[in-house]
């Protein structure tokens, strides 16, 4: 009697968290999802990260508790241009060897508008911390079994140092990288 | 007009060569970045110039092949051309297409984006970069073989057909 009731009311739970009341919510693996374009010689030039984390915690009643926590591989980076890849993960641009990680976590989230919020956290890349405030939309799908979210934030990779020494020159390796969130959650158990 | 065209494309695609045997080794870098990124804008401007002397050839037809060739020399003569041509039409959109499926967009001169034609695709990259780099040595065979030609109907067949194709300034006085 006892473990049905505690089913009953996990999955009451499971079904209230889909309604968008206070949860955490983790993401759906899929392709493209958390992509950037950086630029060369003007012309744009777009990768991805195939591995990353994410925890995603919204409460309604208490907007203090939100909390929003990426973590990426940066060793995961995929241009489509192998010899890039390698290069990306020289000490010229995110030395993973020393720096596998990059992670951001938030300090604080504030809803603009339904389904619409701007979070504030902690971006760490390279070993450099900078506090960083990212506008997101956050939409259920309309089977509601899913929740999009879409950020998208322009970073300067001189800011983390990324992008030395023959690469530094903006006219060949563009100063603003866009940084594209396109991740579909799910409630996290 | 059909003249100057086909001097420019020489001095192009020979930089082409230049370019791109220097650039092919180099490592992962700005320089490679640079060197193939005026490789890939004289590829296209070559191309461009190309159709541009296809359609003058098509408005003022070239003059005919002296008379007294034989049918197979005719014959080479005209498949020669057709072959080069066709190369330095095809391997600049394979320059094009590896580049795309590199997931790099080709920029011309730092002036204006191309579209892509392809989505990225390791596998399609190899496939146009080996056609690329072979379809290379076939053009520079064949230029190799018009330049040999041009003197055989210089000096073998006296037949004018090399000097028709020079500048006024080029040659002897009594000529012009």
């Amino acid at each position: 009697m006892k473990t049905s009731l505690l089913l009953i009311s996990s999955c009451m739970a499971l079904a209230w968290s889909v309604g968008a009341s206070a949860a955490c919510w983790k993401p759906v693996p899929s392709p493209k999802s958390l992509t950037f374009t950086a630029s060369q010689g003007g012309a744009p030039f777009p990768g991805e990260f195939k591995n990353y984390t994410a925890s995603l915690c919204l409460d309604d009643k208490d907007p203090a508790k939100d909390s929003l926590r990426v973590d990426v591989d940066l060793n995961s980076v995929d241009t489509g241009l192998d010899e890039m890849d390698g290069a990306l993960k020289t000490d010229d641009f995110f030395d993973t060897a020393k720096y596998p990680k990059g992670s951001f976590v938030s300090d604080s989230m504030k809803q603009v508008s339904p389904g619409h919020y701007t979070v504030t956290g902690k971006l760490t890349l390279k070993g450099v911390t900078k506090v960083i405030t990212v506008p997101f939309t956050w939409v259920p799908s309309k089977d509601g079994k899913q929740v999009r979210l879409d950020a998208k934030t322009t970073l300067q990779r001189r800011d983390y140092g990324i992008g030395k020494g023959q690469w530094d020159d903006p006219q060949y390796v563009g100063l603003g990288v866009d940084v594209i969130f396109a991740i579909n959650f799910v409630p996290a158990p | 007009m059909a003249q100057l065209l086909h001097w420019v494309i020489v001095l192009l695609v020979l930089s082409q060569f230049v370019v791109g045997f220097y650039a092919q080794p180099l490592p992962v870098g700005i320089e490679r970045l640079k060197m193939l990124t005026f490789h890939k804008s004289v590829g296209i401007t070559v191309f461009a110039l190309v159709v541009l002397r296809l359609l003058w050839r098509w408005y003022t037809p070239a003059p005919k092949l002296p008379a007294g060739m034989k049918p197979i020399e005719r014959f080479g003569a005209h498949f020669s051309h057709v072959a080069l041509y066709g190369l330095l039409l095809t391997l600049p959109i394979l320059g094009w297409l590896t580049s795309n499926a590199s997931n790099l967009t080709v920029r011309w001169f730092y002036l204006f984006n191309l579209p892509n034609l392809v989505e990225p695709d390791r596998g399609i990259a190899r496939i146009t970069k080996d056609l690329h780099d072979a379809g290379a040595w076939c053009l520079l065979a064949l230029v190799c073989l018009h330049v040999a030609a041009a003197f055989w109907h210089e000096w073998v067949r006296k037949d004018g057909v090399l000097r028709r194709m020079l500048p006024l300034w080029m040659l002897p006085l009594e000529d012009r």
